[in-house]
């Protein structure tokens, strides 16, 4: 088998598997040479054919899973040439330190977002960290000056994730101000004894729904300061402002658009700003700061 | 047999069970497909009716700003705490509005007040407001929107749980599935189909199961494949009051409504559930729209 210098396993998880093949359209845009493996497939791989390889893991633990035999998944993987982590999310959360402990030894982790989290990596981990700006793919430019279809957009905000107190407080907050009441509001059960997941709105439903809508908001879902770069994208893509509503954040310090200590700090911007120049204050951010091409290029020159 | 002449026959019935054959010359055979009726029933709420009747003189308002139209219909179920004199008051002071008022000498109990007003109602669709609660009335037309392009027989959405004036919870916020065979969670506080739900029998009244019989009318109406159809949009308001349904029924029952009493499960599950398998439960019946997007799920 010919073996692609660079290569990605694709983990089984819907969320994993998007942060796999941005990664790849990203490598691809900076002119790097990608495939995408699933984990069996890296099974059935001649381990001379991964010494040339650097491979780069979304979901160690479902992959590991998804590969149907440890033992011969972590061998193949210990036979590339360079072994990186490709992370989303909160260092600080027992996802991402389970990541870092499924028995590969990464070379590097690469933490994809908008904002860098290396000190607290620091505290948990030896692994090189490298953070990635996860700027715009060529198929995303050029991204419009001003939002599409802004007389359909009848929905004025958007609520979804899961059933939590603090998306119910969320909630709360916004008819409690009375901000516009036809919002959207979508708050998924987590799965319970027999029943199978509810599935969790996301793609292209998500983004038929924010092509209507306005605002995209959401919470901090936990005690951690972090920002998700994934559903600024999807707002934005669909020509919704993204807005999270975080006093964690705004007290850190971020300087990432669209970021309120409250929901009246949001209703504030709202009424100052308007819809069109929040959206094109989060589009020149978004822009701004290179592709995601450039940035995977530079990081890997680094490991 | 058409669905006119069926609901026509059961109202024949239904006035024989009033013995009040008075009440019959309110029924309206046709409806109109272009508005709501919005029905508050009555019964010693008399300090909760201004806000409930102002939530739904605002909701009628903006219908009518999205071309539609609506009326109030407001029973009066035998209330002794001067209810009466409350509402001729308010017909008097707002004369114009498209409100109307019936008061019964003798107390028929809320399964019959809703079959009531489903049969008296201008429109086809009939927003089931409790006296003590609020609706969001910006939201009305979403609701009538959602019934008129989906046909369904229920259309509910979210209901904001609010006690002493804050957000306690969120109710009927979950898309109906077979798991309503354990336990209810879809509000009565929704939008129906007059004729859809009078053609299914109506609300039941069998004493048995007082003060569930909208879960039992939610079992009946999936039971007869109608469609249940959630928007993921705030309804209104559901105020926990002291004297509210929910803690009345769960003051005399025990547990509330949502974990109800064990033979009112028992009875339930026999009926729409007689296989008494469980692997069903997460099976979906309901589904999830917005007249802005379509079909969601």
């Amino acid at each position: 088998m010919q073996i692609e210098i660079l290569a990605i396993v694709r983990p089984p998880i819907t969320g994993d598997q998007e942060l796999a093949s941005r990664l790849s359209r990203g490598f691809r845009d900076a002119s790097h040479s990608v495939a995408v493996y699933s984990a069996p497939e890296v099974c059935a791989m001649a381990p001379e054919d991964l010494r040339n390889t650097t491979l780069l893991v979304a979901s160690p633990g479902k992959c590991i899973e998804a590969s149907g035999d440890e033992p011969v998944f972590l061998s193949k993987v210990a036979c590339a040439r360079k072994r990186i982590l490709a992370s989303v999310g909160p260092v600080q959360s027992p996802r991402y330190l389970g990541r870092l402990r499924r028995g590969i030894h990464f070379d590097a982790l690469f933490d994809l977002g908008f904002a860098p989290q290396e000190d607290y990596h620091s505290e948990v981990s030896d692994v090189p960290y490298h953070f990635v700006f996860n700027g715009p793919t060529r198929e995303q430019e050029p991204l419009v000056q001003e939002p599409p279809n802004q007389v359909e957009r009848t929905i004025p905000w958007v609520l979804v994730g899961p059933r939590s107190d603090r998306n119910r407080d969320l909630l709360g907050a916004l008819f409690e101000h009375e901000i516009d009441p036809g919002g959207f509001c979508l708050l998924n059960g987590r799965p319970k004894n027999l029943a199978p997941p509810e599935p969790m709105l996301g793609g292209p439903k998500l983004s038929a729904i924010l092509s209507k809508a306005r605002y995209y908001l959401w919470g901090a879902e936990r005690d951690v300061v972090y920002y998700e770069s994934f559903r600024f994208i999807i707002s934005l893509m669909a020509g919704t402002v993204p807005c999270k509503i975080d006093p964690a954040l705004t007290a850190a310090g971020f300087d990432i658009p669209g970021v309120y200590a409250s929901v009246s700090a949001f209703d504030t911007e709202v009424q100052d700003i308007g819809y069109s120049e929040m959206y094109r204050r989060a589009r020149d951010f978004y822009v701004s700061r290179g592709r995601l091409g450039e940035h995977l290029s530079g990081a890997l020159r680094l490991v | 047999m058409s669905e006119a002449k069926i609901v026509q026959s059961t109202n024949r019935i239904e006035s024989t069970v009033l013995a009040d054959p008075g009440l019959g010359t309110l029924y309206r055979q046709s409806k109109a497909e272009n508005g709501v009726t919005v029905f508050i029933p009555n019964w010693n709420h008399r300090p909760y009716l201004p806000r409930s009747i102002r939530s739904a003189f605002e909701a009628i308002d903006r219908l009518e700003e999205a071309g539609y139209s609506g009326e109030l219909l407001v029973i009066d179920d035998a209330s002794r705490d001067g209810s009466q004199k409350f509402l001729r008051t308010v017909q008097v002071l707002y004369e114009d509005a498209p409100l109307k008022t019936v008061f019964l000498e003798r107390n028929l109990g809320l399964p019959r007040l809703r079959n009531l007003a489903m049969r008296m109602s201008r429109y086809r669709h009939v927003c089931m407001l409790d006296a003590d609660n609020e609706l969001v009335a910006d939201n009305l037309p979403l609701f009538l929107q959602t019934g008129v392009q989906t046909g369904a027989a229920v259309v509910h959405g979210l209901l904001i749980d609010k006690r002493e004036g804050r957000m306690t919870g969120l109710r009927s916020d979950n898309v109906a599935s077979m798991r309503l065979t354990t336990g209810n969670y879809i509000d009565a506080f929704a939008l129906l189909d007059a004729m859809k739900v009078l053609r299914a029998g109506g609300f039941v009244t069998d004493q048995r199961l007082y003060g569930y019989e909208d879960w039992e009318m939610i079992l009946h109406l999936i039971a007869e494949e109608e469609q249940v159809v959630f928007v993921p949009v705030v309804m209104g308001y559901y105020h926990l009051t002291p004297g509210s349904m929910f803690a009345e029924t769960a003051e005399d029952k025990g547990p509330p409504p949502r974990s109800a009493a064990p033979e009112v499960v028992t009875l339930l599950r026999r009926m729409f559930a007689q296989t008494g398998t469980r692997e069903w439960d997460a099976v979906r019946v309901g589904r999830i729209y917005h007249p802005a997007v379509g079909y969601i799920d």
